[in-house]
């Protein structure tokens, strides 16, 4: 589950298909929101293409090096 | 039923519908690619999610139509209207096996043989000779043997690994570009990419710009993979075998990493754009001298080095050492740097090793007349995500209750009155009635919101006409544009619904005895498309629909001299009816005006079936015609039909409800101001009379007590005003109106029956039926 803080989204280990709506809503009202990765493990694509629309500032990257390894580029992208 | 069944059945609906209304639009823009795209989606999501039941003709239908689109879309057939003749068969065929599987969860018996004729009909468009096997989709993705371009793109690191790998045999490359939809049939490309077997690298590249944050739809893929893997081909396309038409697998050679291979070209860039760096500083370097040279002797230096760096940098110096020569002689250094400067300028760009970037659809920059406006479908796509769907049963449970709390509140007057003549507390009274006043306002939003809900746009009616009028026009031979207004005016579901049927009908007689064929038109000068206007306009809380039609128009005259013939009307009726009145007999029972009979309408039920559906419903409706002109049949129905307000009238010690609609004016007339006219009593109300009728007559209650004074209701009823004699006025009441059921049933009199705030039972007149 995505816990939404007044300026950070910290976003869950598994961010299932229906998150991405939620967060996508969260970081339209919230367009300087920030988003904390740090126990991301399984993102669903769609949540991922929330994220690379949105390039929010990312203040923890994922925990897992392996997880960063990929997400990293992937939010590079633009 | 399985839910996920009922699932797919209702999107299914939606993409049919979809698809329909593609083709449509397709006829009058046919090379529009957007429109094309929808339909592909359409039906491909149709055929992937068919794919999830036991119903194979069903998905053989649905793939050879999918199959057939794709080759349109690619260009090799072009659709003309017969083949979209087809699709609309082959989707009628669906849809009635949707009603199949909808009622008993299974095909009905004749599918197999349906669907080998419709699919067999489809596949006979497709051009290419090798027409495509029915289940592809058990086939594994083949291996292509060109290595992509993208593997530069992977990191060094990444392709160290690889090629480190690759010596003892060619890795896998895969390139995987997810389907717009997938996410909707459960595919997560990201998954998928990450545990792909034997996975070592995967990169993600955009497929267009990203949109701004509020147009941006999640669940649409924008998404391109590339993947590296150690694992065995067969196992990667064993892996991959349900997305084989989203992927391209390649077997990549160590070589390719190291001949063609992009890392020594990469080096070597690096190296060239190194060298280019220096060389520009060194010029940079040159430059700045000159700007400070002033003697012959600085100025030969410095032309010595530019022309060494220049040589070293490959550039051809012929044109340097004539201006160096001339900069030389004439002690004018500005020439030197005038050239320097020119040379230095294709070098200020970012000398970065990367390759330029992929170039990005300019969607922004499309003049605005090229781009086609967003299709409804595209628009319902977007509000879909914010739509809650909700199963009929609940709202309507969710209605009985607000309907049920509207009752139980109407008891609470009752209670304050008991507390004040019973108990004699009239402080109590008061305050039950203050709380009344918070609840009855609470529940009467209850019920604005509730109806809010209930409340569905005109276009889930007007959705079904244009394909309507495209077949009843190519079949009638007539050629007609249809035009709809007003297709977002909301009303109750029920009334949306029940207007269906009559809609269907006013339509069909427009067309096929409204509207004149070509020829007919262009003798009277009329252009050669007959139009015909579908309108919806809210008006109060009723909501009128017109049917416009610029064709021949209705003879008044001819209606009467039928009606009259066919003992409709007699002779008197005959003489004194207006032209508008004249009209409106297309509506009596038994009335066909269509000399030709034709298997569309005319067969002499039909306008009086649409007037008596539409009275059901509330509404009323009217015709109004100028010969040659055309016709207008106007309809006008309640916005809603949850809540009606009636006003309660006593006749005989019994209280009945009257609509509310139906009654124009409450009067009290001293009963010397009776006249008797024939054999009815006749009031005369501002110099208009009015018959009078008594409810005790009508309803057999036996005679009134002898009064000085009468109660009249006046209303409005069968197309004339008359008068109600009752024997008491009471108040006004919103009910949630129940058919009768059971014995009352048989009772035509009573429109339905409520229940009052004291428990008991109010009967609503049908006032049609009992004055008729």
């Amino acid at each position: 589950m995505i816990e939404f803080k007044k300026t950070v989204a910290v976003l869950g280990s598994e961010c299932p298909i229906e998150e991405a709506e939620t967060l996508l809503a969260w970081l339209v009202e919230h367009r300087a929101g920030r988003v904390n990765m740090k126990a991301l493990q399984h993102p669903h694509t769609a949540v991922m293409q929330v994220l690379m629309a949105a390039q929010p500032e990312i203040t923890v990257w994922p925990a897992n090096p392996d997880v960063s390894a990929w997400v990293k580029p992937m939010m590079a992208q633009n | 039923m399985d839910p996920m069944l009922e699932a797919f059945i209702a999107e299914s609906k939606e993409n049919l519908e979809t698809a329909s209304t593609g083709f449509l639009s397709l006829e009058s823009d046919p090379n529009s690619q957007t429109l094309m795209d929808e339909i592909f989606r359409a039906m491909h999501t149709l055929k992937g999610s068919s794919g999830l039941f036991d119903i194979r003709p069903f998905t053989a239908v649905v793939h050879a139509a999918e199959d057939v689109l794709d080759c349109v879309r690619a260009g090799e057939l072009e659709l003309t209207s017969a083949h979209v003749d087809l699709f609309f068969s082959a989707m009628d065929q669906i849809s009635q096996w949707l009603e199949d599987l909808d009622g008993t969860g299974e095909l009905s018996p004749g599918a197999e043989a349906h669907s080998e004729r419709l699919s067999g009909a489809l596949r006979v468009l497709i051009p290419s000779t090798e027409n495509k096997p029915v289940e592809p989709t058990d086939d594994k993705p083949q291996a292509s043997l060109q290595p992509p371009s993208w593997l530069s793109h992977f990191s060094g690191e990444e392709r160290e690994r690889a090629l480190e790998i690759a010596q003892d045999g060619p890795i896998i490359a895969v390139e995987y570009i997810p389907n717009a939809d997938c996410y909707f049939q459960g595919e997560d490309p990201l998954h998928t990419v990450r545990t792909l077997p034997g996975m070592l690298a995967f990169q993600s590249q955009i497929l267009s710009a990203w949109p701004d944050l509020l147009e941006l739809d999640p669940y649409q893929n924008n998404l391109k993979f590339c993947v590296l893997s150690e694992a065995d081909i067969d196992q990667v396309q064993d892996y991959l075998r349900y997305i084989t038409d989203q992927v391209t697998i390649y077997e990549v050679h160590a070589a390719h990493f190291l001949d063609e291979g992009e890392i020594n070209e990469q080096v070597i860039r690096q190296e060239q754009v190194q060298l280019e760096q220096t060389h520009r500083n060194a010029l940079l370097a040159q430059k700045e001298l000159l700007t400070l040279a002033v003697s012959e002797a600085s100025i030969s230096s410095a032309t010595t080095v530019v022309g060494r760096v220049l040589e070293s940098a490959g550039v051809d110096t012929s044109e340097f050492e004539t201006i160096a020569e001339k900069a030389q002689s004439s002690l004018q250094p500005n020439l030197l740097d005038d050239y320097l400067e020119e040379m230095l300028a294709p070098m200020r760009l970012p000398a970065e090793p990367e390759v330029t970037p992929e170039p990005k659809p300019i969607a922004q920059q499309t003049p605005i007349a090229d781009t086609p406006a967003p299709t409804s479908g595209e628009v319902k796509r977007n509000e879909k995500s914010k739509t809650l769907k909700v199963d009929q049963h609940r709202i309507d449970t969710l209605m009985d209750l607000v309907g049920e709390l509207v009752v139980a509140k109407n008891a609470l007057p009752y209670l304050a009155r008991r507390a004040q003549e019973d108990f004699g507390n009239r402080t109590l009274a008061k305050e039950i009635e203050s709380q009344y006043s918070v609840i009855n306002r609470l529940s009467e939003s209850l019920q604005g919101a509730m109806m809010q809900v209930r409340m569905v746009p005109m276009t889930s009616v007007f959705g079904r006409f244009p394909r309507l009028v495209r077949d009843l026009s190519r079949k009638l031979g007539k050629d007609i544009q249809l035009v709809m207004e007003g297709e977002d005016t909301e009303a109750d579901k029920n009334v949306v619904e029940e207007l269906a049927d009559p809609l269907i009908h006013l339509v069909r007689n427009s067309l096929d005895h409204g509207l004149e064929t070509p020829d007919e038109r262009a003798i009277t000068g009329k252009p050669m498309t007959g139009t015909i206007t579908l309108r919806a306009i809210p008006q109060d809380d009723q909501v009128l629909l017109e049917i416009i039609d610029d064709g021949r128009g209705i003879d008044p005259n001819k209606i009467k001299r039928l009606a009259l013939q066919k003992g409709v009307i007699d002779q008197a009726r005959h003489d004194s009816l207006s032209d508008h009145e004249a009209l409106q007999l297309i509506f009596a029972a038994g009335f066909s005006t269509a000399e030709q009979v034709s298997d569309l309408s005319g067969r002499g039920v039909g306008m009086d079936v649409v007037r008596s559906v539409v009275e059901h419903s509330g509404g009323s409706v009217q015709v109004f015609s100028e010969l040659g002109q055309g016709s207008t049949v106007r309809l006008s129905l309640p916005l809603s039909m949850a809540v009606n307000r009636v006003m309660m009238v006593e006749s005989a010690g019994q209280i009945f409800g009257i609509p509310m609609e139906s009654i124009i004016e409450t009067v009290r007339l001293p009963r010397s101001e009776l006249t008797r006219v024939k054999h009815m009593d006749v009031a005369v109300l501002r110099d208009q009379i009015i018959p009078l009728r008594e409810l005790r007559d009508l309803m057999q209650l036996g005679p009134a007590e002898p009064s000085d004074e009468v109660a009249v209701l006046v209303m409005h009823c069968l197309g004339q005003n008359l008068g109600l004699v009752i024997d008491e006025f009471h108040e006004g009441v919103d009910i949630i109106q129940k058919p009768l059921e059971g014995v009352l049933a048989n009772y035509p009199y009573y429109s339905g029956a409520a229940m009052l705030g004291d428990g008991s039972v109010l009967l609503v007149l049908n006032m049609r039926e009992l004055l008729a």
